[in-house]
C-alpha cells in the first residue's frame, strides 16, 4: 500500500468513497475538486491498486496552524491502520509547514475514531452543537499541539553580525550589530575590519538575542549557520561560535547559504514559504535573480551581477558625486530634488544582442562609468550641473534595470509572484517602482520588513527550521566557509 | 607581447588562454583604467579554470576566492583600497594553493614577489578596441612561450 | 576538567584534568580552523571519554597570531563556554611557549606574516618585553637572548592556563591581540577618463 497526494485523476474514485461514507452529508464534487487544487492543502491518498482511503488537511500560515478537513476509508478496512497511516502523513506535513496546533472536528460517538485522535495525542477542547448536518449530531473539536523546533541561527557574512531565534516559522529574536560605522571612512567593507568586528560582537549579540526571545541556552534545539557565500574571514567567525555553541549544547548544527536564507526570511513575515517566487537580491555584496519553486529543493539562479553589485554601483557612484559612504542613502538624499529623466545613463545587459546569454545577467560598471565620465567632463570644463539629476537619472537606471529583468522573469517562467531581498531594499524609489510595476503586470509582490531584508541572523534561523523541519539530517562538524557558495546548495553537509 | 584585442568577447578568449599557462601558485598583476576590461578577463580565465560562482568585481569584498577545477582555487583581488602589498597579508590567501590575480596592482606590487605575470591594459583611442601588454618576471616564467595567448 | 583550545598556527584542542593531561589533538594545515575546530574539540572529549558537562573553564590562544586562523579557536571558545557559564582563560600564545622552556634568556617569536615577527622575550620565565611585531632583522637588537621558534599548541595553552591559575595570574582578557590596525588606505576614488 502506498500513501501518495491526490490528483485530479483520482477525484472520481475518491467522490464514489465519499459518498458511501457519508451519504447525505457527502461533499460535492466541486468542493473535493478545489480542496484537492487548493496551494493551502494537503490531499492524499492511500493506494493499493485502487484508493482506500483519504484525508484532507488545510494549513493556515499565518495562524500557524491546521485543520484535518476530512479523512475517509473503506469501510471494510477500517480499523486495519489506513486511518493512523493517513493521520500521521498528515502530521509530518503539519510539521513540516510550521503548525504550532492541528484542530479536527468529530462526530461525538464515533469512539473509534475519537481513540484513533486520542492515541495521536489530540485532546477534547470542545463541542459543537447540532454541528452535522442533517442528522443534527453534535461535533467535538478536539487540538493537537505541535512543539516546532527552537532554532538560533548565527550570520557573519560581510559586515553585520546577526543572531535570530526562531520557532518553526515563527519569529522570536533578531539581534544585529552592524560595523558600518567602522568602514565609512574606508569607503566600502574590509575584510578584516568586518571579522575583527564579527569577534567582538558575537557574545553580545547572541545574549541579546536569547534576551529578546526571553529564552535560555537549554531552550534551543538547533544552531544554524550562514557558511557562505561572502567574505571568508567574517564567515569564519560565526562558523567557528556556531560549532562551540553546538557542541556545548549537544544538539544539531546545519550549515546553511546565506542567498537562499533571504529567500526564506519571507517565511517568517507570514508563516509560510510561498512558492514559486521570483526573487532579487539586491545588496552591496550581491545581486541576484532566483527561480524558487521549492524552497530546500528547487532553487535556481537566473542570473548574477557580471561585475558590480547593485549596491556596490551606489557606494561608487556616490564616491564620484563626492557623498560619503554607504552611497545608496546618500544617493537617494540627494536625488530627492533630481529629475530621474535629465540623463539617460546606460541600462546595461538590456540589449537585443545581450539577450542569448545575459539575459538575466546585471552589468552596472558601465553604468558607473558612464556617470563618471558625465561628472568628469562637467567638472573638468567647471561646468555647473545638477548632483540631483545625476543621482536620481544613476538610482532610474539602476531600478530600471533590475525591476525589468525580474519582471521579464515573471513572464517567461510564468511565475506572478517577486520577493525582494537585501539591503537596497530600503531604497524607497525601488519599493515604489517595483509596486507600481508589479500592479501593472498582476505580479504579488513581497517585501519583507526591512530588518528581515538586510544581511541578519533570524532569516539563517528561519533556512536551518525548514530544514528541520523537514526531516533533514544536519550537517557535520567539517565544513569550512565557502565565499562563492552556490545558490542550489542549500545546507552544506 | 603586445595584443590587440577588439571585443569583449575577445578580451573574455583572452582570459580562456591564459589558463593554460598558469598554475596554483601563480601570480597575475592586472592593471588598467575604470572599465578597461580587467574583470572581463578575469572572466574569461575563470570560466576555463572551472571557477565555482560567477566572477565580479572585488571592489566591495576587496578578494574573492573560487574553488576551481581539480583543486585549489582563484582568488580575485582588487587591490584599489589596499595601501601597500603588506595588506595584501591581511586577506589571509593561501598563495602556493591559488591562482590570484590582482586587479589595480600598480607598482607597490612589483617588489612584493619574485615571480608574476604583469598585464596591462589600455583603452587607447577607441570605446572597443583594447591594447594589453603582457610581460612576466622571474624564474617561474622562463622559457615560457607566451605566444599561445595569441 | 579544564578544555583548552588554540588556532594560532593549526588547529589544536587538550584536556586537562586538575594538572593532568588527559588527550590532546592538534591538526597542523595553517588554513582548515573553521573545518578542524570542533573535531579537535570533540576528538579531545572523546578520547578522555568526558563530556562538555564535566568542563570548569576553557582557555583559548588570544594570539598573538595570523587573524583568520586565530579568531575561529577564539569565537568556539567564547560559544563553547557561554551557555553553561564556564571560566574563560584567554592565554597570550607567546607565554605559553615560553614557559615550555628551560632557557634562562629566551626570544620566542612566531610567524606575523608579512615578512614580520611577533616576538616577546623573558627571563628566568619572567616577561621582559613584548608582544610585539618586528622586522626578524631587528632580532639581534632585542638583546642577548636564545631564539626559540616553535608554533603554540593547545597543550601549552592550557599548561599555561593552570600555572596562571595557580600563580594568582588573571587571564580573564580575551580579545584577540593583534598588535597590527587593519591599515587598509582610504581611497581616493579611482578617475575613468584617461
Amino acid at each position: 500500500m502506498e500513501i501518495k497526494v491526490l490528483a485530479e485523476a483520482d477525484l472520481a474514485q475518491v467522490m464514489d468513497l465519499e459518498r458511501r461514507l457519508f451519504e447525505n452529508e457527502a461533499w460535492l464534487e466541486q468542493t473535493m475538486a478545489s480542496e484537492i487544487s487548493s496551494p493551502h492543502t494537503h490531499y492524499i491518498g492511500a493506494f493499493d491498486g485502487k484508493l482506500l482511503g483519504y484525508a484532507g488537511l488545510k494549513v493556515s500560515g499565518p495562524s500557524y496552524s491546521s485543520d484535518v478537513q476530512t479523512i475517509g476509508v473503506e469501510p471494510e478496512l477500517q480499523g486495519s491502520g489506513i486511518g493512523r497511516k493517513l493521520m500521521n502523513e498528515l502530521l509530518v506535513v503539519a510539521r513540516r509547514r510550521g503548525s504550532e496546533e492541528v484542530f479536527l472536528e468529530v462526530k461525538d460517538g464515533n469512539d473509534s475514531a475519537i481513540g484513533l485522535y486520542q492515541s495521536l495525542g489530540f485532546e477534547r477542547i470542545d463541542v459543537r452543537k447540532r454541528y452535522y448536518q442533517p442528522s443534527g449530531e453534535d461535533a467535538l473539536v478536539m487540538q493537537l499541539k505541535l512543539r516546532q523546533p527552537v532554532v538560533l541561527g548565527i550570520e557573519s557574512t560581510c559586515d553585520e553580525t546577526g543572531v535570530g531565534i526562531v520557532r518553526g516559522n515563527r519569529l522570536l529574536a533578531n539581534a544585529l550589530h552592524s560595523s558600518m560605522d567602522e568602514h565609512a571612512k574606508y569607503g566600502g567593507v574590509v575584510p578584516e575590519v568586518a571579522a575583527r568586528a564579527h569577534l567582538e560582537a558575537i557574545s553580545p549579540t547572541l545574549d541579546a538575542a536569547l534576551a529578546e526571545a526571553g529564552l535560555a541556552y537549554k531552550d534551543i534545539d538547533a544552531v544554524a549557520v550562514a557558511n557562505g557565500p561572502g567574505l571568508s574571514g567574517a564567515l569564519m567567525v560565526g562558523i567557528g561560535a556556531a560549532k562551540g555553541l553546538a557542541l556545548t549544547l549537544d544538539k544539531p548544527i546545519y550549515a546553511v547559504n546565506h542567498l537562499v536564507g533571504h529567500v526564506g526570511a519571507d517565511v517568517l513575515e507570514r508563516g509560510a514559504v510561498e512558492v514559486p517566487t521570483i526573487a532579487l537580491l539586491v545588496s552591496g555584496g550581491h545581486t541576484s535573480l532566483l527561480l524558487v519553486r521549492d524552497l530546500l529543493n528547487d532553487t535556481q539562479l537566473l542570473g548574477e551581477t557580471i561585475d558590480d553589485a547593485a549596491g556596490e554601483a551606489f557606494d561608487k557612484v556616490a564616491r564620484v558625486l563626492g557623498l560619503p559612504y554607504p552611497g545608496g542613502p546618500q544617493i537617494d538624499r540627494v536625488a530627492a530634488d533630481g529629475n530621474p529623466k535629465a540623463i539617460r545613463f546606460p541600462r546595461g545587459l538590456t540589449l537585443p544582442k545581450d539577450m542569448e546569454k545575459h539575459k538575466y545577467n546585471f552589468s552596472f560598471s558601465g553604468l558607473k562609468t558612464a556617470v563618471a565620465r558625465h561628472v568628469e567632463k562637467l567638472e573638468d570644463a567647471a561646468e555647473e550641473y545638477s548632483k540631483a539629476d545625476v543621482a536620481a537619472s544613476f538610482r532610474e537606471a539602476v531600478i530600471d534595470v533590475l525591476l525589468t529583468k525580474a519582471l521579464w522573469a515573471c513572464e517567461e517562467y510564468g511565475v506572478n509572484r517577486l520577493l525582494l531581498g537585501g539591503g537596497v531594499v530600503a531604497n524607497a524609489r525601488l519599493r515604489e517602482e517595483a509596486e507600481r510595476r508589479c500592479q501593472e503586470a498582476g505580479i504579488e509582490l513581497r517585501i519583507p520588513r526591512f530588518s528581515l531584508c538586510t544581511d541578519n541572523g533570524a532569516m539563517i534561523a528561519a533556512l536551518g527550521a525548514q530544514l528541520m523541519m523537514d526531516g533533514r539530517e544536519p550537517s557535520g562538524f567539517g565544513f569550512g566557509a565557502e565565499s562563492t557558495l552556490p545558490v542550489t546548495v542549500v545546507q552544506s553537509a | 607581447m603586445q595584443l590587440k584585442v577588439e571585443t569583449s568577447d575577445a578580451m573574455e578568449a583572452l582570459g580562456s588562454k591564459l589558463a593554460l599557462l598558469l598554475q596554483l601558485g601563480d601570480l597575475v598583476l592586472l592593471s588598467g583604467e575604470l572599465g578597461a576590461g580587467k574583470t572581463t578577463l578575469t572572466r574569461g580565465l575563470g570560466a576555463a579554470l572551472g571557477a565555482q560562482g560567477a566572477i565580479q568585481s572585488p571592489t566591495f569584498v576587496l578578494a574573492r576566492e573560487h574553488r576551481i577545477a581539480g583543486g585549489g582555487k582563484l582568488v580575485h583581488v582588487d587591490a584599489y583600497r589596499l595601501g601597500s602589498a603588506m595588506e595584501l597579508d591581511d586577506l589571509d590567501i593561501n598563495f602556493a594553493g591559488s591562482i590570484v590575480v590582482i586587479e589595480w596592482a600598480r607598482n607597490f606590487l612589483e617588489g612584493y614577489a619574485d615571480n608574476y605575470l604583469s598585464i596591462e591594459i589600455d583603452r587607447a583611442a577607441s570605446d572597443e578596441v583594447r591594447e594589453v601588454e603582457i610581460s612576466a618576471a622571474g624564474p617561474r616564467w622562463e622559457g615560457v612561450n607566451l605566444a599561445s595567448l595569441n | 576538567m579544564l578544555l583548552s583550545i588554540d588556532t594560532s598556527a593549526g588547529t589544536s584542542a587538550a584536556l586537562f584534568d586538575g594538572e593532568t593531561l588527559l588527550s590532546s589533538i592538534r591538526f597542523d594545515d595553517p588554513f582548515g580552523h573553521a573545518e578542524n575546530i570542533a573535531k579537535a574539540i570533540e576528538s579531545v572529549l572523546q578520547d578522555a571519554k568526558a563530556s562538555v558537562a564535566e568542563l570548569s573553564g576553557v582557555a583559548v590562544g588570544i594570539g598573538p597570531a595570523p587573524y583568520t586562523g586565530l579568531r575561529v579557536g577564539i569565537a568556539a571558545a567564547k560559544a563553547l563556554a557561554a551557555p553553561l557559564k564556564l571560566d574563560l582563560f584567554g592565554v597570550m600564545v607567546l607565554d605559553a611557549i615560553a614557559l615550555t622552556r628551560q632557557e634562562e634568556r629566551i626570544l620566542v617569536t612566531t610567524d606575523a606574516k608579512r615578512g614580520e615577527l611577533f616576538v616577546a622575550g623573558y627571563a628566568k620565565g619572567v616577561r621582559q618585553f613584548g608582544p610585539e611585531v618586528i622586522h626578524p632583522s631587528k632580532v639581534a637588537e632585542m638583546g642577548d637572548y636564545e631564539t626559540v621558534s616553535v608554533p603554540a599548541d593547545a597543550e601549552m595553552v592550557g599548561a599555561f592556563a593552570i600555572w596562571a591559575s595557580n600563580n594568582g595570574i588573571d587571564l580573564k582578557e580575551t580579545s584577540a591581540i593583534y598588535l597590527r590596525s587593519p591599515d587598509v588606505t582610504p581611497s581616493p576614488g579611482k578617475r575613468v577618463s584617461g
